[in-house]
């Protein structure tokens, strides 16, 4: 199990961010300061620190900061209302190794600490993507192919990369900012509508011809491709 | 609002108020040296022919005054002796055409008589011991003309001093408000970014300091009131964003914990979307802000316009698809220095208002062409167009073409400030055509943003 130490000075925030981590299997431990954090991430081993920016005592970045100077290499998410793209990149600069603004949803925060903790386990990450079958959808990395019931799907390059970031995250919550960032590089949340029309009209050509349907909308959450 | 007039320049102004009192100091001086010395002259005349006169009346023999005038002869004097009833008794060979003239009485002083275009000073006296009297006249005219010439000199330079103070009058004002330049030039650098910049004040006249001191003060005013906004952005970003992850966090967790009846769980996905829209338009909001107050958003690269359009085109392609659109790009090879995360930004935007005003069947073009030095990047729409009232007010806040608020038509009105604030912050500008037919373009230079943003 791995354990994370969750640093939010606002008790009722941090209590959510806990449950929901905690419901993911993840041991978490609180802190509410950044004199508190620093202690407590160099006191016990944990596997990664969610930190808040804006903390009283020291801030999130001076944790990181200090976290860093006395050879503390356990990887950082931040988390910030602040959302420019200065504060982002002082945010890595200073040693975090993410950054996540406010308001996010719970899948996405899940699968950046996922991401990170892969990293810190190079085993995991370089181990090489097999086949990989959801029902009787098949999808092939390597040859970049997609079929279901025996039948080759005939995608455009980025609905195959939708599908393949859908299917990484078989069974967890894909949200549009995800999408957005992973298919299309955007480091903004595009304006209208258009994300959820892309994910429409690839489930027309997935999940349309047959009775079974595996990419789900989960309404105020995201997109989740799974058999039920 | 009526233009504004340029008061003038004051180089000019300077020049002519320097040249008019320069000549007319000179005219004064030399009208001055001009009439005293005629006066002078005149003065000096009169004691001569006085004298002469006296000298004359003295010697009262013809033979003697025949020696008198030979001896006279270097002043040009022209003399005769009248008897009591007027008759001449003698005259000297210079007197010729004078007797006609109004002589004056013995009783007059000296009188000016004029006769072709030489000027005499007569004068008459009463010889002692006799009833004769003796009229003799001094020759002024080579002393007039050498006056006359003495005129001309001084009235050339006068001339010739006016037209140097013309110059020098220029060359001074301009020095003078060389400083003034300064300042401009250096006030020309001071943008929205810097606002912590200050005017040096150090080699700048003592009549200057206190403009100095009075843009400064009111940079300073300018500064702290954009600190005063930033640090009222980042106080928003927090205060709202906060609460507002708050919420989103508490209601995810309700619907994960336990299965909820269908009812609440969609009324709860229905308010995870809110939070969402409200949370994108409080992130635009807080774009806009940063942008606006020139905080380093911008990040210039080479970028090959056609290949963002062309990203954007495959952004939107299943959107143009489903709205049975047909979504083209026509681009030229072109590179422009640009941040491609803030041009994605503002085509994204663009792109999707087109769409959204596009009708089924027709054609959105992206289009990137270069006029000069100008990139320009275009999304033409076959919809009814931007109504005159959008593009008065284009660039602003919560401008929308229909009065309706609802965002799946409207938009967030937020999308052609973005784009605008993006074009800005790279030193051009969103354009737009009045309908039918939607035509908004980013106006690009190809050299990119000046250092600064």
């Amino acid at each position: 199990m791995f354990r994370l130490l969750i640093v939010e000075d606002e008790p009722a925030t941090a209590a959510e961010l806990a449950a929901g981590l905690t419901r993911a299997g993840y041991h978490t431990t609180l802190a509410h300061s950044g004199d508190d954090a620093l202690l407590t991430v160099l006191g016990q081993p944990f596997d990664a620190v969610v930190l808040d920016v804006m903390l009283p005592g020291f801030s999130g970045f001076e944790v990181v900061r200090a976290m860093r100077e006395r050879g503390c290499g356990v990887p950082v998410l931040f988390l910030s209302a602040l959302g420019a793209v200065a504060d982002r990149v002082r945010g890595l600069h200073e040693g975090g190794d993410d950054y996540l603004v406010k308001p996010f949803a719970q899948s996405e925060l899940q699968a950046r600490i996922a991401a990170l903790l892969r990293r810190g386990h190079p085993s995991q990450a370089a181990a090489a993507p097999a086949v990989v079958q959801v029902g009787d959808l098949t999808w092939d990395p390597h040859q970049q192919r997609v079929t279901r019931a025996g039948k080759r799907l005939d995608l455009t390059p980025n609905e195959l990369t939708l599908l393949a970031l859908l299917l990484e995250h078989r069974g967890q919550v894909v949200t549009r900012s995800q999408i957005a960032r992973s298919v299309w590089q955007l480091e903004f949340e595009p304006p209208g509508n258009t994300i959820d029309v892309q994910v429409r009209r690839l489930r027309n050509k997935v999940d349309d011809p047959y009775d079974r349907k595996l990419i789900h909308t989960r309404r105020g959450f995201g997109y989740v491709l799974e058999d039920l | 609002m009526s233009p504004t007039r340029p008061a003038g320049s004051v180089v000019r102004r300077l020049q002519l108020g320097f040249f008019v009192s320069a000549a007319l100091l000179a005219g004064l001086v030399a009208a001055v040296i001009e009439w005293s010395l005629l006066d002078t002259l005149e003065q000096e005349d009169r004691l001569l022919i006085d004298g002469v006169a006296a000298e004359l009346a003295a010697r009262r023999s013809l033979g003697q005054l025949e020696v008198q005038e030979r001896s006279l002869q270097v002043v040009p004097l022209a003399w005769r002796v009248l008897a009591p009833d007027g008759g001449e008794r003698l005259r000297s060979p210079g007197f010729v055409d004078l007797q006609d003239l109004a002589w004056p009485t013995p009783e007059q002083g000296p009188v000016e008589l004029n006769r072709g275009d030489r000027v005499w000073l007569a004068r008459a006296v009463r010889l002692p011991r006799s009833q004769e009297r003796l009229q003799v006249a001094l020759d002024r005219s080579v002393e007039m003309q050498l006056l006359w010439r003495h005129r001309m000199i001084v009235v050339a330079a006068v001339v010739m001093g006016a037209a140097a103070a013309l110059w020098i009058g220029r060359a001074l004002a301009q020095a003078g408000l060389r400083p003034l330049r300064r300042i401009a030039e250096a006030a020309a650098e001071i943008g929205p970014g810097d606002a912590a910049m200050r005017l040096d004040s150090s080699e700048v006249p003592t009549e200057l300091q206190e403009v100095v001191g009075r843009l400064n003060a009111a940079l300073e005013r300018l500064h702290r009131s954009a600190m005063a906004l930033d640090g009222a952005a980042s106080d928003i970003a927090h205060e709202l964003r906060t609460p507002l992850n708050l919420l989103r966090l508490r209601l995810e967790n309700l619907g994960l914990q336990q299965p909820l009846p269908a009812d609440v769980a969609g009324a709860l996905g229905d308010a995870l979307e809110d939070i969402d829209a409200m949370a994108q338009i409080l992130e635009h909001l807080l774009f806009l802000a940063r942008i606006e107050h020139g905080r380093g958003e911008a990040r210039p690269v080479a970028v090959d316009p056609g290949a963002e359009l062309r990203k954007v085109g495959q952004f939107f392609a299943a959107a143009a698809e489903e709205a049975g659109v047909v979504l083209q790009v026509t681009a030229a090879e072109l590179s422009i220095q640009a941040d491609p995360t803030l041009l994605q930004r503002a085509l994204h935007n663009l792109v999707a208002n087109a769409l959204r005003h596009a009708p089924a069947g027709s054609t959105v073009t992206l289009s990137v062409l270069r006029e000069g030095d100008t990139a320009v990047l275009a999304v033409d729409d076959a919809g009814s167009g931007l109504p005159q009232g959008v593009l008065d007010r284009l660039g602003e806040r919560f401008v929308r073409s229909e009065p309706s608020r609802q965002r799946a038509t409207g938009g967030s009105g937020l999308g052609l400030a973005i784009a605008a604030r993006v074009a800005e912050v790279h030193q051009g500008r969103l354009a737009a055509r009045l309908g039918p037919g939607g035509h908004v373009e980013l106006r690009l230079p190809v050299t990119g943003p000046q250092p600064g943003w």
